[in-house]
């Protein structure tokens, strides 16, 4: 760097607080080698940073945190409030955080929206669809849908030698033991649901990367 | 033993005298929302002095600054519940005490008094309140310590700059925290915080050119 060329004040700031990237940091530092204005430049930025760092702390007069404590309410938080709280958490932590994020979301949330209503529309707009044939169509559709959708998996499931081995097995068990090994059955099946629920809970939103957060919420 | 009084890690927080000080903020504040009245005191004792000074730097009055500073902690310990552990305690009771600092100097925003009274003044009433009458030079015990306080050539300077550039700059060189931090307490774009540092410096720079040799 020509030492008729001085580098940016900003950039001496920078440097004196070693916040540059290495490569620039060299080139500074072999034009400060020849160059006493700059030197005291960063002598002067320096001199600054040790002032503002010595700088004190002050101390409220005493008896603040009397004063304080004074006008806090202290009580244990409720099983209700602390729920509360956690679902409070968990929209926020959802939530998007920046401009980009919320335009995004709701970009998504519209998409569906607009095709849907627009081609709703045009449905509309020709002379041989009226919304009542449409109406009853979609109805029609969803109903056929989902019953053939659930058929296909119930079938599907019943298909599998895991589900002819619990059938013959429940059957039996259900045959010797009556009305308990019914709820033994479901006792067991309910309490796999929530434990598996609780897994998922855990592993969606707790992940391990997020811990610190989340120290003191132990079950 | 309560479920909530046991650490993640499986270790218990002891039921007998607890050592708050070994503790970290989050643990503290997890007792306060159990209603231990020591984990509220232990959280004043570590931040009634960087809150305070934020905001006597801020206001630059020692009597208003306690009283802001009280509302801080009143604000911040009686919605100790609604804090989201997933920021920095001393991130969210610094955002706090910076705003009701703000709050405070845009109430305060005042007319133009003048020795005249002010020159908008349309009643001999207003002309009369917006007059300073100039008072004795003595100064009272509070008003001694207080200048000497904030006298030095450097805290005059500081006192002269934006109040976002003194915060800025009070958070990061007094306090130590990270830009980003400070971008969090302050509410504003990374890029903002560094622009208010810079040119707060520069202004300090400025203001303390005499001072050089």
């Amino acid at each position: 760097m020509n030492e008729r060329y001085h580098p940016a004040a900003d950039r001496l700031e920078a440097f004196a607080e070693g916040d540059l990237q290495a490569a620039e940091r060299v080139v500074l530092e072999s034009h400060l080698m020849g160059c006493p204005s700059c030197q005291t430049r960063v002598e002067e930025w320096r001199a600054l940073f040790v002032t503002l760092s010595s700088l004190p702390q002050f101390e409220p007069s005493i008896g603040f945190a009397s004063r304080v404590m004074a006008h806090v309410r202290v009580s244990p938080r409720t099983a209700w409030q602390e729920w509360a709280h956690r679902a409070n958490a968990l929209v926020s932590r959802a939530a998007p955080k920046t401009n980009r994020g919320w335009s995004l979301a709701a970009a998504l949330l519209a998409l569906p929206v607009i095709l849907g209503g627009s081609a709703i529309a045009w449905l509309v707009s020709r002379s041989y669809i009226t919304p009542e044939a449409l109406m009853g169509y979609t109805r029609e559709s969803l109903v056929e849908g989902l019953q053939g959708m659930g058929s296909t998996v119930i079938a599907a499931v019943m298909n599998t030698d895991i589900a002819a081995w619990v059938v013959a097995n429940v059957g039996t068990l259900i045959g010797t033991t009556g009305m308990t090994g019914l709820g033994a059955i479901l006792a067991g099946a309910g309490a796999t649901t929530v434990l598996s629920a609780w897994v998922l809970y855990r592993n969606l939103f707790r992940s391990p990367s997020r811990e610190s957060d989340y120290a003191l919420y132990s079950f | 033993m309560s479920r909530r009084n046991r650490h993640r890690t499986g270790r218990p927080f002891p039921t007998g005298e607890l050592d708050y000080s070994t503790l970290t903020d989050q643990q503290v504040v997890q007792l306060a929302r159990d209603g231990r009245e020591p984990a509220y005191r232990e959280l004043i004792g570590r931040y009634q002095r960087p809150v305070f000074s934020l905001i006597y730097r801020l206001v630059r009055d020692r009597e208003k600054a306690e009283d802001l500073a009280q509302d801080t902690f009143i604000k911040v310990l009686n919605a100790i519940d609604r804090y989201d552990p997933q920021y920095k305690f001393s991130s969210w009771i610094f955002k706090i005490a910076h705003n009701t600092g703000l709050d405070h100097l845009r109430r305060k925003e005042p007319e133009t008094l003048s020795l005249d009274g002010s020159p908008h003044a349309r009643t001999a009433a207003e002309t009369e309140a917006s007059t300073i009458t100039p008072e004795s030079r003595t100064e009272t015990p509070e008003q001694y310590a207080q200048n000497r306080e904030l006298g030095s050539e450097i805290e005059e300077a500081m006192g002269t700059l934006r109040a976002e550039y003194r915060t800025a700059i009070v958070l990061c060189h007094v306090e130590g925290r990270a830009y980003e931090e400070i971008a969090e307490i302050m509410d504003v774009p990374l890029g903002t915080v560094k622009t208010y540092i810079h040119r707060g410096r520069k202004e300090l720079m400025q203001r303390l050119e005499h001072l050089r040799c």
